[in-house]
This record gives C-alpha cells, structure tokens and sequence, in this order.
C-alpha cells in the first residue's frame, strides 16, 4: 500500500529583510510528511522552525518553491483561498496566547467551526468529543484566565482537532510549560498521530518532547538535516 | 463572520478606557442633540409665525421691533391704506406696543417680552387663541402665551408684576408653536402709560388678499408722510430671528466639531485595542478568519461603543432640555427633542464610530498573519 | 531636577507617534473653537467695551430689559445735573444701524455738543469740534469706525437705516474710548430723523471730583425715584457689558458649549496619557527601582500631559490665528485678542493638568516589584 505523502514540499525559500541585511530562515528544503505521521522539527532559535511551519499551515507562502497539503497546492493560492484551507484542514497549536482570553474554552473550540457551514447541533457534538479527547470536559465553560497553562494548552489541541483536519500544527505547544504539564500535552499529540491518524507536525526545542514522535529532522542554516546540528557543527573544521 | 459574542465581551474588557470614550460621545451627542433641537424649534417657531396675508409695518431703520417708533397719528393713515382687509367695516389693523420688561418674581427680575393691543387684536392674530379665560381688557389685565406662562409657573387669577404696575392674568393665549406663546399681551394704553411710550411700536396689518400685498408695501415704502417701512409678516419674523436662529445653528455646528474631538479620542482607543489585541488577532487569523471579518468586527465594536454614547447622550439631552432655562428668545422652555433630534444624533454617534474605529479596524484587518503572531 | 528630564520627557511623548497626534488634533480642534468663538464675540463687542479710564456713570431707564431700549425724557438732562455730586451731565439719544454686506454695526450718539463735552473729555482738532458745534448736520466719526466704511473728512455720508445725512467735520482720533467706533451727531437732529422729539436714550454723568462714584449714583437714582420714569445708574463700564449682555444673549449659552468642549477634550487627553502609562508599567517600576522618588514619577507623567496638551493648544491657537486674520474674518469684525490668547493657553494647561493628574498619580504609586514584572 504505497501512500500519498499528505504533505510534499519542494525547494522552499523564504526571505526576509532586516533593516540592511538579508535573512533567509527557509533556503531550499524538501520535505514528505505521511499520514497520520508525527514529526518534530527541532533547531536553536531563529533558525526557521516556525517559519517553515508557517508556510506549512498555509500562514505564509514561500517566496520560491511549492508546497502541497493533501489535494491543496498553497503556493497556487491566494490570501482567501489560505484562509479557507486553513479552516477546514489545519489545525493550530501556538506556544502562547492560543485561546481568545473573552470566550471560554467551549467557546474557543466552537470557533473554527463556525467558519464552516455546520449546524449548532452538530457543533456541539464535535465540540464535546473533542473536549472529551483532551480530558477537559469539565472545565469546558471556564474563561483561559481561570485555566492553567496545561489547561489552555488542552483546550488548543481541542481546538485544532474540532475540524477534524489533515494536519495538526504545532509551534512549541511545551514551550511555557513545567515539566508535568508539557509531558501530557505531548502524550495527547502522540495519541492524536497514533490512535486517530492524525498527523502531527510538531515544532520544539525540547527533546524529551521531541523523543516522543515517530521521526524527527533539524533544521541547520534554513535547510533540513536529520543529524543534530550540535554534532554536525563539532565535525565542522575550527574557522 | 466572526461571532458577535467575542464583539461584546471585547468590548466590556478595559471598563475604564471603554467608559471614557462612551462618555466622551454620550456629552457630544447631548449638547449636539439640544442644540439642533433649539436650533429646530427656533426656526419653526419665527417660520411659522406670521400668516401669508399679513403685513408688519415698523420705523424706518429700526433693527427690531422693541427699538421701532411710529407716531400714534399715523393710525388713520394705515387704516385707510389701499389692501387693508376690513370685517364689519373695521380695518383690520392692529397697533402694537412692543417692549421688553423685567418682571418681578421671587424677588428676582425675569426678562419678559410684552406686547400692548387694542380690542381689534385677536380679529387681526387669528391663528392666537384662548386657551383659558379671556382676552386682556383695562384694569391691568394680562393674557399670558402659554410657554412664558410655563416658565414663570403662572395661571388665570395670579398676579404680575413689571412696569411699576400689578397686572392680573385674565387670560392664556396658545399660538401653536409661533412667537406670541412667548409674550404677555395686556392692553395698549396701559403699557404705554406705564412705560411713559408715546408712540407704538409697530402696526400688523390683515391684507385683503395675498395679491394686495405688494402694491400696499409699495405704498408704504415710497411713502413721505411717515418715517414707515413695510414688509410681509413672515419676512419681518424671518429677520427678527435671524440673530437667535444664526446662534442657535452656531451651536448645533460647534456640537459637531466637538464630536469630530470625541472621535479623535475614540481612534485612540480603538487603536490601543487594536495593538493589545495583536496575537489574538493573529490566532483568529490562523484560524481561518478573513480580513473581511476582522475588519467587521473591530468596526462593530467602535459603532457598539458610539451607539452606546449616542443612548446615554440622548437620554442627558432630555434632561437638559428639559431644565428651564430663562432665556426670553427661547421659544419655550421645553424643547422637546423630536424624531429628528433622535435620528441625527443617532447618525451622528454612528459617524464618530465610524470616524474613530475605521482606521484602526483597517490595520486590524491589514496585519499580516505571521507578524500577528510573532 | 525636571528640566534635566526634559529629554524624557519628550522621547516619551513621541512613544506612540499616531497616539500623541491624534491626541494633539483633538485638543487642538478643541483650543481652535475656543478660541475663534471668543475672537467672534470680542470682535463684535469691541465697539462697545473701551469705555476708557475716566469714571462716567450711565442713568438709563429702569425698567427696560434690554439696555439698548432705554428711553428718558429729554428733560432729565436737567434734573441729573442737579443732583449733589453730580459736576456735568450729557444727555444721549443713541442710534444702531447695520450696514452693508459684512454687517458692519455703526453705533450713533446723538449730543449736544456743550454739555458732552463737560463730561466726555475728548482729545478733538479744535477746528473739527467748532464745526460739530456750529453744523446741525455735522457728524465726528471715530477714526475705526471711519477706516472700517471707507470714509475720509469732509464726506457727506448717509446711513439710510438711520435717514441720517451728514457731514464728516472731524474723526476721533486713538484715545482709549469707545468713541472710536462711534459717530457723534447732533441730538436735535437724529431726534427728528429718529421721531423721538423731547427724548434721550441715557445720560452721561461725571461726578465731582472726590465724590465716590456709587454715592453719587445712589443719589441719582433716589432723586428721581418718585419721577415718571424710574432710572438705574451704573458706571459706564457696567452698562457697556450690560449692553454686550443684552446684544449677545446667547453668550452664557457658548460659554457652557465652551466648558463642555474642553470637558470632552479633557477626557480624550486623559485617556490617551492613561494609555501611555500603562504600556511603561515595567519601564517605570525600573525608574523607581533606580531610586525616582513616587513625587518625580508623578511630575514626569504630568510634564508629558503638559507638553502634549499645550502642543495641541499652541496649534489650535494657530489655526485660529490664521483664520482670523484671513481677509473674510477680518471683515467680519473678528479679532483676536491678548485675552483670548490668555484663555486659550489656560484651557491647554487645564486639559494637561486635570487629564494627567490621574494616570500620574497611578504611575507615582505603582508598586516597583509588581511593574517590574509587568503587571500594575
């Protein structure tokens, strides 16, 4: 059973300008995600992990190269188009400030799918099923303010998955969190790519999270390697 | 698009900048609300006093009636005029003295306007009618417009007093809205004796028919007999007011760039929002929430905020209105505010929505996603 | 210690770039009809206010409301000289007209020329004042009044509202009085022009020397108590803002649109400076972990508020300047006085002070360890 990779990416670039220099986080990378994979893309900071990300999500669009997410050629889209992708096939999980500090968690979770022609009964089911899959249906009518940062972090996976998306975003969803809190949060991603097939793109500087997926690559100088960098950089001669 | 839930509990966030700019349009929409009021009941009132068939005939020159003289000899003159309308063989010409007084009233002294007539008065003014009682006669006896009669809190049997003389309500006057509700008219001889005048003020004259009129002007005009200058009731009126109905539009426009203020104010706010508001701007945006949606609900949160302001304003601008204010040209000291008021300033509080959150809601919309985000 | 913060103080009001303009435009706008209303007001007062440094009370009838209806007999002339204390008194018949498209207000004092002239002194060419004396239709025009219509000595001019026709023999030249924007004519005739024979408007009362002017007018006005017309004396000074009072009704009405624009503008101020302070809640918690004392945090705060509403203030006050001294407003009669610019400023300072007071006093007592954590 030879399967489609759901996400292809070929030769992405991505420039940015600061000030008089020239930066560029994403410099030709190539990349196949399979389904229901969970991949963690590791790298110091600044060195494009969100940037590639990013353009994964359909948040940005690469200056040379293409990308494709399942039936979907982002680099051919434009700025409406995105938008409606990412409604309906990505689902994001940021490291900070995810939920929308007015509406409560079951509020937050409902709020992708109102951008999709779904039916209040209807949202409310998925809605309860995806509180359920994160373990916070009790606390579903609590305001972020009164959830921990665990808690919030749940209630964002919950959100990415309302949509039942293709692909599940992650951009350091442990980053503020203690140890306890950050290993469930992985746990629930883990379960996500191996319990219902969903794949799972996971951004992290932290490798005890990133042991936990199925594959793992760095990104080195705006291009994709599957060494640590650390070592790479020691077998580098002295400058 | 996005929900209207996330709009209001947005807008209920930071209470204190929130209440400011409320505040700052609800006060914008007050004053503009009872100016333009004033400025309509004002205009209303001096346009609609003076019917189409009448003539006003004062001194040459005079800039109101109060400073005009004609000599009491001129009478037979007028009354025998070419257009004069006459009912019973009686010309329809009613001399008048018109002065200002102060009226003494709890010990202060109000400014009231008085009009002396004679007996030929209510044949000439029919759109004045009684409302109570009669018309004023010798003994000191007074007929009070009902708006002067409102602000002085005085009715039928109370008592008067300005000239140095006692004079006894005998009587209220309703005028619908013109001028006269504003004057007390007592009878001609009494006020002049009393204020030592020995000419009248001015004649008001019942035309024939509206096509006299302008020949009988003419031959007032080019009259050399008599110091006198003629012009149609509504003309005279119009000029008359000229003055207050200028001020009154003065501060309905001075209300309008204060609002403009209070939308410099607001632009502030909504912009400070905007920025607080970045990464959660930039969440929506990942989510999938156009730029179309962000923009709307930015703007809807300015105009919710304004129409907000515009209530509380309007329902201040009742209240004000409402307070009696002693000013003699007003035309009476309720202005009620009307369906006009209530339109325009409503539209007014949605232009300073408009006016203040356009702009930031446009840079809300514009925010590229990923910068949102950083 | 302030003026070493003044750099500070300025980086930190140009913080928010857009904020701080816009703050500035709405106090700006805010100084702007301030102070173009009290200009229009001035302007057309003017003619009236000057009454010039000698105390010269006025006896008018008591019983008019608006002043400028005022009616004596003639023979109160008279009866006011008469009175003890009282050294010369003049009887006016005054006379207003408006002319022309701009609506210029020409104001006419009809005199007889001995009897004003023992009261009002006037610096007058002497050959000027013999002509006004021997010429019934003779006419001395204040020198503003005569730039303002164009006119030279020696004109015959008319005013029709009036059916004045006279003769300029002289102007009234800068002397600090009201004259200058009058016309004086002879009593006798604007009596006849005017159909008020045997009547004077007011009169002019000059007290003996030493006389206490308030005793005097008591005095008038006791003495002719009991006569046909009661009267009211006041100083000069007092029945000219009498007049403005009555001439402009509505003033007391601005002057609360006034309060109530500064009021709004005042919150606008304040908001914005209230904005400001909170985005620095960590940067000033350092300021006083250095060791700024509560009371020089709160002047930082309020020198910011200060700077910022009087920048507005000095641009509203400039764009008033520029409209009123344009060619249209000129004609008008606008004119924009020291006080106004006094007003103007004061009101720039107030919105400063009052808008700032409250975001100072929240930054003066911020607590250092909460704002160095962000929080506060």
């Amino acid at each position: 059973m030879s399967e489609r990779p759901i996400v292809e990416a070929r030769g992405l670039v991505k420039t940015y300008r600061k000030g008089a220099a020239v930066i560029r986080p994403v410099n030709g990378i190539d990349l196949d995600v399979m389904p229901g994979e969970f991949l963690a893309l590791m790298g110091p900071s600044g060195s494009g992990k969100s940037t590639l990300l990013h353009l994964i999500g359909g948040l940005d669009r690469p200056d040379a190269g293409r990308i494709r997410v399942g039936d979907a050629e982002l680099s051919a889209m434009d700025e409406r188009a995105l938008c409606a992708f990412r409604a309906a096939h990505v689902g994001f999980v940021f490291q900070v400030y995810n939920l929308v500090p007015v509406l409560t968690a079951r509020e937050n979770i409902e709020l992708p799918l109102r951008l999709l022609a779904v039916s209040k009964a209807r949202r409310r089911q998925q809605v309860d099923s995806a509180l359920a899959v994160v373990s916070m249906s009790d606390r579903a009518n609590h305001l972020p303010s009164e959830l921990s940062g665990g808690e919030e972090q749940r209630v964002a996976i919950a959100r990415a998955l309302v949509t039942d998306p293709q692909i599940i975003i992650a951009d350091e969803p442990t980053g503020d969190l203690d140890e306890e809190s950050g290993r469930q949060v992985v746990d629930i991603l883990a379960t996500l790519s191996a319990e219902h097939q969903k794949t799972v793109i996971m951004v992290t500087h932290n490798p005890d999270a990133a042991e936990r997926a199925d594959r793992i690559r760095y990104l080195h100088r705006g291009r994709l390697v599957d060494r640590n960098p650390r070592e790479l950089r020691a077998e580098e001669p002295a400058l | 698009m996005v929900p209207l839930r996330y709009t209001f509990r947005s807008v209920g966030q930071r209470k204190t900048r929130t209440a400011m700019t409320v505040l700052g349009v609800a006060l914008a929409v007050a004053i503009y609300s009872v100016m333009s009021a004033v400025g309509s009941t004002m205009v209303r009132s001096f346009r609609t006093t003076g019917a189409p068939d009448e003539v006003v005939i004062a001194q040459t020159g005079a800039l109101t009636t109060e400073f005009s003289n004609v000599p009491r000899g001129s009478l037979a003159y007028v009354q025998t005029l070419d257009g004069v309308a006459t009912r019973d063989g009686r010309p329809l010409v009613s001399p008048e003295l018109w002065l200002q007084c102060i009226l003494q009233s709890d010990g202060r002294g109000r400014d009231v306007s008085v009009r002396g007539v004679t007996g030929i008065a209510p044949l000439v003014y029919r759109q004045v009618r009684l409302a109570a009682g009669r018309w004023p006669g010798p003994g000191h006896e007074a007929a009070m417009g009902r708006s002067v009669a409102d602000r002085l809190g005085l009715a039928v049997g109370d008592s008067s007093r300005f000239e140095g003389v006692t004079w006894t309500v005998v009587g209220l006057l309703d005028a619908g809205g013109r001028v006269y509700d504003q004057e007390i008219w007592v009878d001609l001889d009494e006020l002049a004796a009393a204020a030592t005048r020995l000419s009248y003020s001015s004649y008001t004259i019942v035309a024939r028919d509206t096509a006299a009129i302008p020949a009988l002007i003419e031959a007032v005009n080019e009259g050399r007999r008599y110091p006198m200058a003629a012009q149609t009731a509504a003309a005279s009126y119009a000029r008359t007011g000229g003055m207050e109905v200028f001020m009154a539009y003065l501060g309905t426009f001075i209300s309008l760039i204060v609002a403009i203020g209070a939308g410099f104010a607001g632009m502030n706010t909504m912009y400070a929002a905007v920025a607080g508001r970045r990464r959660e701007i930039g969440v929506l945006r990942a989510l999938g929430f156009g730029r179309t949606a962000i923009l709307t609900s930015f703007l809807l949160e300015s105009l919710m905020l304004c129409l907000l302001g515009g209530a509380i304003g309007l329902a201040l601008g009742s209240v004000l209105s409402m307070v009696r204010v002693d000013l003699p040209l007003l035309p009476s000291s309720h202005v009620a505010l009307g369906v006009q008021q209530v339109v325009r300033s409503i539209a007014l509080a949605l232009g300073v929505g408009v006016l203040g959150g356009g702009l930031p809601a446009l840079q809300a919309a514009r925010l590229p996603v990923v910068d949102a985000l950083r | 210690m302030i003026l070493r913060m003044l750099p500070l103080v300025w980086r930190n009001v140009w913080r928010n770039r857009r904020r701080s303009v816009l703050t500035l435009l709405g106090v700006g706008v805010a100084v702007f009809v301030l102070a173009a209303l009290e200009s229009a007001v001035e302007g057309m007062t003017f003619p009236i206010r000057e009454v010039g440094k000698q105390e010269l009370l006025t006896v008018r009838e008591a019983a008019r409301a608006n002043v400028l209806a005022s009616r004596l007999p003639a023979t109160y002339e008279d009866r006011v000289a008469a009175v003890p204390g009282v050294r010369a008194a003049s009887g006016v018949l005054s006379g207003l007209a408006v002319v022309g498209a701009d609506r210029v207000h020409v104001f006419v004092r009809g005199v007889d020329p001995l009897r004003y002239r023992d009261v009002q002194h006037l610096v007058l060419d002497p050959a000027a004042w013999s002509a006004f004396q021997a010429d019934p239709r003779a006419a001395l025009v204040g020198h503003r009044l005569l730039r303002r219509m164009g006119w030279k000595v020696g004109d015959e001019v008319e005013v029709e509202a009036l059916r004045l026709r006279v003769r300029i023999v002289g102007v009234i030249p800068a002397q600090g009085v009201d004259l200058e924007s009058h016309m004086l004519v002879r009593r006798s005739y604007l009596q006849v022009t005017r159909d008020a024979d045997g009547q004077i408007s007011f009169v002019l009362v000059s007290p003996v020397d030493g006389a206490r002017p308030t005793d005097v007018a008591a005095a008038i006005d006791t003495a002719l108590a009991l006569a046909a017309v009661p009267t009211e004396t006041t100083s000069a000074g007092a029945y000219a803002q009498a007049v403005i009072d009555d001439f402009m009704g509505f003033i007391e009405y601005l002057k609360v649109m006034g309060a109530i624009t500064v009021l709004i503008t005042l919150l606008g101020a304040a908001n914005a400076i209230a904005m400001s302070v909170r985005e620095r809640t960590r940067e000033i918690g350092v300021l006083k972990a250095l060791g700024f004392r509560p009371g020089l945090v709160l002047a930082l705060v309020l020198a910011e508020s200060l700077v910022l509403a009087m920048m507005g203030g000095a641009l509203g006050l400039g764009g008033a300047a520029l409209a009123i001294g344009s060619q249209a407003a000129r004609l008008a009669g606008l004119m924009l006085s020291f006080p106004t610019v006094l007003m103007a400023v004061g009101a720039s300072v107030l919105v400063g002070l009052a808008g700032g007071l409250l975001p100072a006093l929240t930054a003066a007592n911020v607590r250092t360890i909460e704002a160095l954590r962000g929080i506060g």
